[in-house]
């Protein structure tokens, strides 16, 4: 299945948690939030929140701002 | 000290992090102007670099308020959704809301911005609006629960200073319960102080120091500055008038004043 994060095609065999899309794409260690679809997963939800085809992902993180 | 949403803290200068020379430039800038509270903003993240740790890192070191933004944001939705994003990464409800309407001028949308505030108050929020210096405006915010609103000085970036006095003196007048910082256009300490003179709670900016030759020593001077106009407004400033009135007293001046005069 082929899902886009932060604006970027991505694949994957098949749907998986927002824990392992993470863990897979090396965003484990990062201090990060995450919106599907423009929507915020909290972080408690990352394990049993699963990514499906097409699904837009949104990886942020702390930036300087005004 | 004064009280913002709830924190009881000292100064009244709000500082924003980006466009320094370098993160310890940043630093040192924050602890010069003595600011209790920094912006920050949430950008995509690559897996590649993790520079965002390092920031988060200062951040918690700074001991500062964190005042996260929505800046970017064309509509409610990015706005709304920002603004979540923002609450569960730095586990606060404070937040900058910035919808902005116009490009070139970055200028906010009022209807989109009252619109994303009601909302955000609705679920708890404290929300910090950055809008223009239209009085109606800022009292739709406030009728949809904003403590606190953030009139423009002048278009973001520009250091125009206050472009629209008048304006924000009638907005101190009309909503004397809420907090009233001005937000953007400040380019110069004099700003500042003139801000706060006017009866404003404090000011937000970033581009005046981080652009400025030496950051952290302009720092210290909006840190004077924003104690200076606060001070003025406190002490109680004179009416201006429209003619002279002598300083030393009048009376019993010596005689060669009364040779000039007759």
């Amino acid at each position: 299945m082929q899902i886009v994060v932060n604006g970027k095609p991505t694949d994957f065999e098949k749907p998986i948690s927002v824990q392992d899309l993470l863990h897979r794409l090396g965003y484990l260690d990062h201090f990060v939030a995450v919106a599907v679809n423009q929507e915020c997963v909290v972080r408690r939800n990352y394990g049993t929140h699963f990514i499906k085809a097409q699904d837009q992902i949104e990886i942020l993180a702390p930036m300087a701002g005004g | 000290m004064w009280n913002l949403a709830d924190k009881t803290i000292e100064s009244r200068l709000l500082l924003g992090t980006a466009r320094y020379p370098s993160p310890l430039v940043l630093q040192d800038a924050v602890k010069a102007s003595g600011s209790e509270v920094i912006t920050v903003s949430l950008r995509r993240e690559s897996a590649q670099e993790n520079m965002s740790r390092q920031f988060w890192d200062y951040l918690l070191e700074s001991g500062a308020h964190i005042l996260p933004n929505t800046a970017g944001c064309h509509s409610v939705k990015e706005a709304i959704v920002t603004a979540h994003l923002a609450r569960e990464l730095f586990d606060t409800n404070w937040i900058k809301l910035e919808v902005i309407g116009n490009d070139d001028t970055l200028q906010p949308d009022p209807f989109a911005t009252v619109e994303a505030a009601r909302i955000l108050n609705n679920e708890g929020f404290e929300v910090f609006p950055y809008t223009t210096d239209d009085l109606i405006v800022a009292e739709k915010l406030r009728d949809v629960g904003c403590r606190i609103i953030m009139p423009w000085g002048a278009p973001i970036g520009s250091g125009q200073g206050l472009r629209n006095v008048e304006a924000l003196r009638t907005m101190r007048r009309r909503l004397p319960e809420l907090t009233l910082i001005v937000d953007a256009g400040i380019g110069a300490p004099s700003h500042a102080a003139y801000a706060l003179e006017l009866g404003f709670d404090a000011v937000l900016l970033n581009t005046a120091v981080a652009l400025a030759d030496d950051p952290v020593k302009m720092a210290t001077a909006f840190n004077f500055a924003v104690s200076a106009g606060r001070m003025a407004y406190e002490g109680g400033l004179m009416q201006a008038s429209s003619r002279a009135h002598p300083s030393s007293p009048t009376v019993g001046l010596p005689f060669w004043h009364h040779e000039q005069n007759s």
